[in-house]
């Protein structure tokens, strides 16, 4: 809804017109009540909205500082990475027989000897991969 | 200048010092505050706010690159962020705090004492329900021109718009402004130091 008869005094008064358009717009103002009542509304209502700047809370800084900067806790599991790389794998197969075992017990109440003899052999492959993989983190 | 000023506290901050943080927070929180202020209506989400973005300022610190003034990277953080929690909380309802009607519109009627602090300060109080009033779209762009001094282009960046919408949302936000508060602007004119800013007759 661009009026044609007038340029654009807004955009001008912005700074947003460059070159030929803003030294026309500027020149249709010295010759233009209408757009020189636009110039006078534009400049109150700028006056009005540039309340100061209030001083920033007490605080405010040192409490933007210390959430911005708070380093951030390293997740739950990660502690064992610090760990050296063979009590890693052991506490991998430590954990995998305890789970494994678990489970199991928790099946087998009453367990026959073919249930035994299958938990006995479950057990013993992560162990098993546990040795495996031990000496293959060591050699690096 | 600003941009050496800029680039010289963003390297500081890409090296972890915080202090180049407080000097950021110094120089441009007051002006941020401000603008959530107007915008949030509740004083502490505007300071929540204002804090997120230097949060965040502070997490980009060495991605960070001299393509915007830090001033309209932090106003552009600022205005989605206020804009974001204006969609998700279920505010109050916008004219909830609004003054009666003929109470903006007449301020003569209510406003008998002549004096210009009194007279500003209603005329803020009046102006910060004329802005709590606007869509916030409007809002954004107004504030981000009057305040940050953000050209079109950034301020379309911010509100994720072209730079045309942007001279369309300016100017039917300063139509309904004028027209709401056209008492007030007219008895500031009057009252102003700069003539120029007065009324000006035609000259010829």
């Amino acid at each position: 809804m661009r009026d044609r008869t007038h340029p654009r005094i807004e955009a001008l008064l912005d700074g947003e017109l460059a070159g030929e358009e803003a030294a026309r717009a500027a020149a249709h103002v010295t010759r233009c009540g209408e757009c020189q009542g636009a110039v006078a509304a534009y400049r109150a209502l700028g006056e009005a909205l540039a309340a100061p700047e209030a001083p920033l809370p007490v605080g405010f800084a040192a409490a933007t500082r210390r959430r911005a900067v708070a380093r951030r806790r390293p997740e739950a599991p990660l502690w064992w990475l610090t760990l050296p790389a063979p009590w890693r794998a052991g506490l991998v197969a430590l954990l995998a027989l305890a789970a494994l075992a678990g489970a199991r017990l928790g099946e087998t109440v009453a367990a026959d000897r073919s249930a035994a003899t299958q938990l006995a052999a479950a057990l013993d492959a992560p162990a098993a991969a546990a040795i495996a993989a031990a000496p293959a983190e060591v050699r690096r | 200048m600003a941009a050496d000023r800029d680039t010289e506290l963003m390297e500081r901050l890409a090296r972890d010092d915080e202090g180049a943080l407080d000097v950021l927070v110094a120089a441009f929180a007051p002006g941020l505050l401000r603008f959530a202020r107007r915008t949030l209506a509740d004083p502490e989400e505007a300071e929540d706010v204002v804090q997120e973005a230097f949060v965040r300022l502070w997490r980009a610190r060495r991605r960070w690159r001299p393509t915007a003034t830090l001033s309209t990277y932090l106003h552009t953080i600022v205005t989605r962020l206020c804009l974001n929690r204006r969609r998700s909380l279920l505010r109050r309802p916008a004219h909830g705090s609004l003054p009666a009607d003929d109470e903006a519109a007449h301020p003569g009627d209510r406003a008998p004492d002549p004096e210009r602090l009194a007279a500003s300060a209603q005329l803020g109080t009046a102006l910060a329900a004329e802005l709590a009033a606007l869509p916030p779209n409007q809002r954004a762009a107004l504030l981000l021109r009057h305040e940050a001094g953000l050209s079109y282009q950034a301020i379309a960046a911010a509100l994720d718009t072209t730079a045309g919408a942007v001279e369309s949302l300016l100017s039917r936000a300063r139509a309904r402004l004028r027209g709401r508060l056209a008492g007030w602007l007219a008895q500031g004119c009057d009252a102003g130091h700069d003539p120029r800013a007065g009324k000006p007759r035609n000259r010829g």
